[in-house]
């Protein structure tokens, strides 16, 4: 398929996506209702649930979707293992352990008194809310120690490596970091004060995109825009790689510097996404594998249409989520490991027959 | 007299603290086809790698156009001197064209697509190695033979000053055997350009080659013509076979005959 065919595709589909996104809710728009809504701004009460609720639920189920997956594409090429996913790199289990130690130390509550105490005896009281020093601490403090949790993850990551170039220590460093990160997630549990405390980790975990506001999108745009950035530089290396580390290097791309525009890459996005919404699995590994055959698995351009691929599957994720009826909150997470599991299976089907 | 396209001068190079390669010097000439033969576990490999600039020598220097290796930046070096792998692998299932397009990476400038000119090499190439009808093809529905004709054309690609290819005649058949080795006669006698192939073939190395330099233990034990290279006792010693000389036309060739 022609790559600009692709891109209008997709691009459509995310259009189309977006615009159910918005419009289905407790109550449900019309795309024309929705037009004026949009048009009213948020002086009206719809016009506050569509500008503050729904649109950044909608922008961020997009930057989220598309980090996921394009980290998941450019891993995938990177190791040259279709299965690979941000997983294997340890940072999305350091991002969701940073982001339970904020809950479980009551960090985000003292840290956002003690800022508010500060800016206002400085004289700078109007900047409380950036750093989400009002009722909404938990919307800025999580998030920053899902973040905090990414980067130690990979500083680990980068120290267990050393200087060599060698992709499966990359990735025996990588699952390390992830177990170890995962037994601390699971400790901070085990040792949750209340039972509440334990609900709260765990429900942040299974990953969701409910109550998210604009400042959630605005802590994770500078880390996807850098993201994408640094993983498209890389885009030529992926290629290269496709025939082997050693034609890469006699190409005249250094394999160090492609490694860290990978692991960087992946970091910003994996790590702010997961800072945001938790979480969410399936995403990586799924979309890359479904849109390889329409770019001749040309592992350079798979990039951006998984992006934007990415972007329109945890849309519709969160649509379904928020339609299928259920006591609990279906939780984002869940649904995207659900959904994913049938993938799976259906992939082990088609190897199973090809070596019959 | 010419500067040599590539000198190496007094070579050593170590791998997991083993000294494999000892003490080699040679140099390769503009319009030069260099063959480099040897038993399994010569080293053959391991000086090809160092002269690509993959591997680093423990001792002496390699200089590519008079100037030192490790003095050229990356992508420079990338656009005079091309490698093509012993084990030639594609991972990915990607497009025969795709693949020979890696050869021209070097000249497209980041963020854009190939040219019109990097576009015409790549045509000729692919109709040079009869890769023309497959060319839109993936790599993983080809035979053995043809993948290793796409990856030959992708290395020379790039039009390089000197291709250093590492036994890449395996796994094709005689006629696409002759007709590679051809191409890459052309490609020297064409232009200042250079190869420096290593064979397990001595009969063709014998054939195409215009010098040979013969490994053994890492060290060089012959290098010269053909005819000075393949002799009874240099073949006995270094791969424990003896051979029978053939001769047609003037044109001298040997035959493995027997284990000793």
């Amino acid at each position: 398929m022609k790559s600009w065919t692709l891109y209008l595709i997709l691009g459509s589909v995310l259009l189309l996506s977006a615009t159910v996104s918005v419009c289905i809710g407790t109550v449900n728009l019309t795309p024309g209702q929705l037009v004026q809504v949009l048009l009213s701004g948020d002086q009206t009460p719809l016009g506050v649930v569509v500008w503050q609720l729904r649109m950044p639920r909608m922008v961020l189920a997009i930057l989220v979707g598309a980090s996921l997956a394009m980290s998941g594409a450019a891993l995938q090429g990177y190791t040259r293992n279709p299965l690979a996913d941000a997983g294997l790199l340890g940072i999305s289990s350091g991002a969701a352990l940073g982001a339970v130690c904020m809950f479980y130390t009551g960090f985000s509550e003292s840290a956002s008194r003690f800022l508010a105490s500060f800016l206002n005896s400085i004289g700078c009281g109007q900047f409380i809310d950036w750093f989400g020093g009002g009722a909404g601490g938990e919307n800025f403090w999580v998030p920053m120690g899902g973040l905090a949790g990414a980067f130690i993850a990979l500083l680990i990551v980068i120290l267990l490596v050393g200087p060599t170039t060698n992709i499966p220590t990359l990735i025996l460093a990588g699952v390390a970091v992830s177990s170890l990160a995962g037994a601390l997630t699971a400790l901070v549990l085990n040792l949750s004060p209340n039972p509440y405390a334990g609900m709260q980790i765990i429900s942040w975990l299974l990953g969701s995109l409910t109550d998210r506001s604009w400042q959630e999108v605005q802590l994770c745009r500078p880390f996807f825009i850098a993201g994408v950035v640094i993983l498209m530089m890389a885009r030529r290396g992926l290629l290269a790689l496709s025939l082997g580390e050693e034609v890469t290097a006699s190409l005249g791309f250094s394999l160090k510097k492609l490694r860290w525009l990978i692991v960087i890459g992946c970091t910003l996005l994996v790590g702010s996404a997961t800072a945001v919404a938790g979480s969410i699995a399936f995403v990586g590994i799924v979309v890359p594998h479904l849109l390889r055959p329409f770019v001749k698995s040309d592992p350079a351009r798979l990039l951006m249409p998984s992006a934007l691929g990415g972007a329109c599957i945890l849309l519709w994720a969160d649509i379904g989520v928020r339609l299928i009826p259920a006591e609990q909150e279906l939780k984002l997470g869940v649904l995207t490991a659900l959904v994913g599991t049938p993938f799976f299976l259906a992939l082990l089907l088609k190897l199973r027959r090809s070596y019959t | 007299m010419t500067t040599p396209l590539l000198e190496c001068s007094n070579l050593f190079v170590s791998l997991k603290g083993k000294t494999i390669i000892r003490e080699v010097s040679l140099k390769v000439q503009p319009g030069e086809f260099l063959g480099i033969v040897g038993a399994n576990g010569s080293g053959k490999t391991t000086l090809l790698r160092t002269m690509v600039g993959l591997l680093s020598p423990q001792r002496g220097e390699i200089s590519l156009m008079g100037k030192p290796l490790q003095d050229f930046p990356p992508e420079i070096l990338a656009r005079k001197r091309a490698y093509l792998p012993q084990s030639g692998e594609c991972h990915w299932p990607i497009t025969v064209e795709r693949v020979v397009e890696l050869g021209r990476l070097p000249f497209i400038e980041p963020w854009r697509k190939p040219s019109g000119q990097d576009q015409k090499v790549m045509d000729d190439m692919l109709r040079e190695c009869e890769l023309e009808e497959i060319r839109h093809r993936s790599v993983d529905t080809l035979s053995g033979g043809e993948q290793s004709r796409v990856l030959a054309a992708r290395a020379l690609a790039g039009q390089p000053e000197i291709l250093l290819a590492d036994e890449p005649l395996t796994g094709l058949d005689p006629y696409h055997q002759l007709q590679l080795m051809a191409l890459l006669k052309k490609m020297v006698l064409d232009s200042a350009r250079a190869v420096v192939i290593v064979m397990h073939d001595l009969s063709l190395a014998a054939r195409f080659c215009d010098r040979l330099v013969m490994l053994h233990g890492g060290t060089v034990l012959a290098i010269g013509a053909p005819d000075q290279v393949l002799t009874e006792e240099n073949i006995s010693k270094a791969y424990r076979i003896t051979i029978r000389r053939v001769e047609h036309h003037g044109q001298k060739s040997v035959v493995p005959w027997e284990c000793l």
